[in-house]
């Protein structure tokens, strides 16, 4: 019994260790298979640590298998292939963005196909790295900091100094005075329809042949009225042609306009005629002189 | 209105002075513990085994079964609850924080505490009634070195064994979870599964335990060394060991990540 309690619990804490000594190797370096060993020579601040993957055009074909920091301003990095995988010279080596949280990993890019490729050891050159999430991320960090101040700038307008208040109120008057517009149509709209009733009733009523005939004399009068004017032009004419000879002194008329003697003596004249007249009614004897017999 | 004020402050007082007496009565235990470790490893040594194969060994089913689903679970959930855009691997990433920094250790160590540490509790506790201890010591055997000192290397030791086992039931059973029931792919989980992983991981996850497993064994074997007279007694004893011992485990849950927390980026 004792003997079995020993059996089991060794065999039990053995196979946790084995378990958990294969876990950890597969997890940081994704198995046993030790494959060869490549490198590369990144500034400082590169954002790789061990362990990142190591990428052929999107295949996962290694790890990173060590980053030494070089004082003279680089980082070595040493990549762990695996042995079926061969990287084509001409390749290129960027750090690129894995994923949301910050990671980084390495794409290996080969120019094109090559039958020639890198001998483990190799030194593969690094290429221009793309623009990545961090500064995607670093831009919408500025673009969210703009929008915070703009949004404190809309607050203080807004809500701080009582613009909400004022466009409130805005509104509401500007609600009163669309209703009153509304009110004011309504009406106009009711009277319009109204008028058009009106008019189509009339418009119904009258007779075309009366209409007809009504045209034909209004045409006849405008005719004549025509005629009309024509003759009242030619009358007019002739008037102005009078008084331009009255103006002018010429004939009898004009002297007596024109000439203040002539009408002095006509004025005498007239005057001798009246007490003449008036001598004639009352003594008509001296004058008239009846006999019949 | 005094009088009463007085009880009050006697209360506290008696209170106070019962916490420091506990305090006080468990660290003394905890010395005669250590003293024996260091006196008695002959009592000792030959319990240990035994005891190793009871925490561990017949625990394994029992902790594999709640890790397994709580891998799954996670996996499940997890998937679930991204919103869309979020890359896939992140399953793999959160499952793997999530049993081994947290739930790996915590529940194995909350369920040992049920099935072992109780039971630690009523044996002891049953030797304490029925004077076992007190003829142990009749026949000049440190029932420190007997009875506790074997329950604490094996706890401690066993824990962490255990815990490897249901972080790897429940990773792999939530990576075929996800594999099976969600659109998460293989290569999905596996990448996640490495994304900012360190080896100081394990390590949190493999002290965590360590420590649950030396609070089982420690609560559970005082309260039954202490235990009052009778049957009753030993139910007592049993229950408040099982609560003081679940307590301490998540108090030092948490003293633990505070503690080491931010070391565990990768």
């Amino acid at each position: 019994m004792r003997r079995r309690d020993e059996v089991l619990v060794g065999l039990f804490t053995t196979v946790a260790i084995i378990i958990l000594a294969l876990a950890s190797i597969w997890l940081v370096r994704g198995g046993l298979n030790r494959g060869y060993l490549l490198y590369s020579r990144y500034a400082w601040g590169a954002g790789i640590k061990q362990g990142s993957p190591v990428w052929l055009v999107g295949v996962t074909v290694g790890a990173v298998d060590k980053v030494d920091l070089d004082p003279r301003g680089t980082l070595v990095v040493t990549y762990r292939i695996a042995r079926e995988h061969r990287v084509p010279v001409g390749t290129v080596a960027t750090i690129v963005p894995n994923g949301f949280f910050g990671d980084m990993a390495v794409a290996f890019t080969p120019a094109a196909p090559n039958p020639v490729s890198h001998e483990p050891g190799d030194t593969i050159p690094i290429g221009v790295p793309s623009s990545g999430l961090q500064q995607v991320l670093q831009r919408a960090d500025t673009l969210t900091g703009a929008l915070s101040i703009m949004m404190g700038a809309l607050r203080t307008q807004l809500v701080d100094s009582g613009g909400i208040r004022e466009m409130r109120r805005a509104a509401v008057a500007m609600n009163r005075l669309l209703g009153t517009f509304n009110q004011v149509a309504e009406v106009q709209s009711r009277e319009l329809q109204a008028t058009l009733v009106a008019l189509r009733s009339r418009v119904n009523a009258v007779d075309s042949a009366r209409l007809d005939s009504t045209v034909r004399i209004m045409q006849s009068s405008a005719t004549s009225m025509q005629a009309f004017a024509a003759e009242l032009q030619t009358a007019s004419t002739r008037f102005n042609t009078l008084l331009i000879k009255v103006d002018s002194g010429d004939g009898s008329l004009a002297k007596l306009m024109n000439d203040p003697a002539l009408y002095n003596d006509l004025r005498r004249i007239a005057t001798r005629v009246d007490s003449l007249v008036a001598d004639l009614m009352a003594n008509p004897r001296k004058y008239l002189k009846f006999s019949v017999f | 209105m005094q009088r009463a004020s007085l009880r009050f402050l006697r209360r506290m007082a008696a209170l106070g002075i019962a916490i420091f007496a506990g305090i006080g009565k468990r660290a003394y235990f905890l010395v005669s513990a250590t003293a024996a470790l260091w006196k008695e490893p002959r009592t000792y040594f030959p319990m240990v085994i035994p005891h190793m194969k009871s925490i561990g060994v017949d625990s394994l089913v029992l902790t594999g079964i709640v890790a397994a689903f709580i891998g799954s679970v996670i996996a499940l959930q997890t998937r679930y609850q991204l919103f869309p855009g979020v890359q896939l691997s992140v399953v793999g990433l959160i499952v793997r924080q999530s049993i081994v920094l947290e739930l790996g250790p915590l529940l194995t160590g909350l369920v040992l505490t049920g099935r072992v540490g109780a039971r630690m509790t009523a044996e002891i506790g049953t030797m304490r009634v029925t004077e076992q201890i007190d003829a142990l010591e009749t026949l000049a055997y440190d029932p420190m070195a007997y009875l506790i000192v074997p329950r604490l290397i094996a706890a401690t030791l066993m824990l962490p064994i255990l815990v490897i086992f249901a972080d790897f039931i429940g990773v792999g059973v939530a990576f075929f979870t996800a594999i099976l029931a969600t659109d998460v792919t293989w290569a999905d989980f596996e990448a996640g599964l490495r994304i900012a992983f360190n080896l100081f991981q394990i390590f949190y996850s493999l002290l965590k335990a360590t420590i649950f497993g030396g609070a089982i064994a420690f609560f559970c074997s005082y309260e039954g060394y202490v235990t009052d007279v009778g049957a009753e007694g030993v139910g007592r004893s049993t229950a408040r060991a099982v609560v003081m011992t679940s307590v301490a485990i998540l108090v030092l849950d948490a003293f633990i990540a505070a503690l080491f927390a931010p070391r565990l980026q990768g």
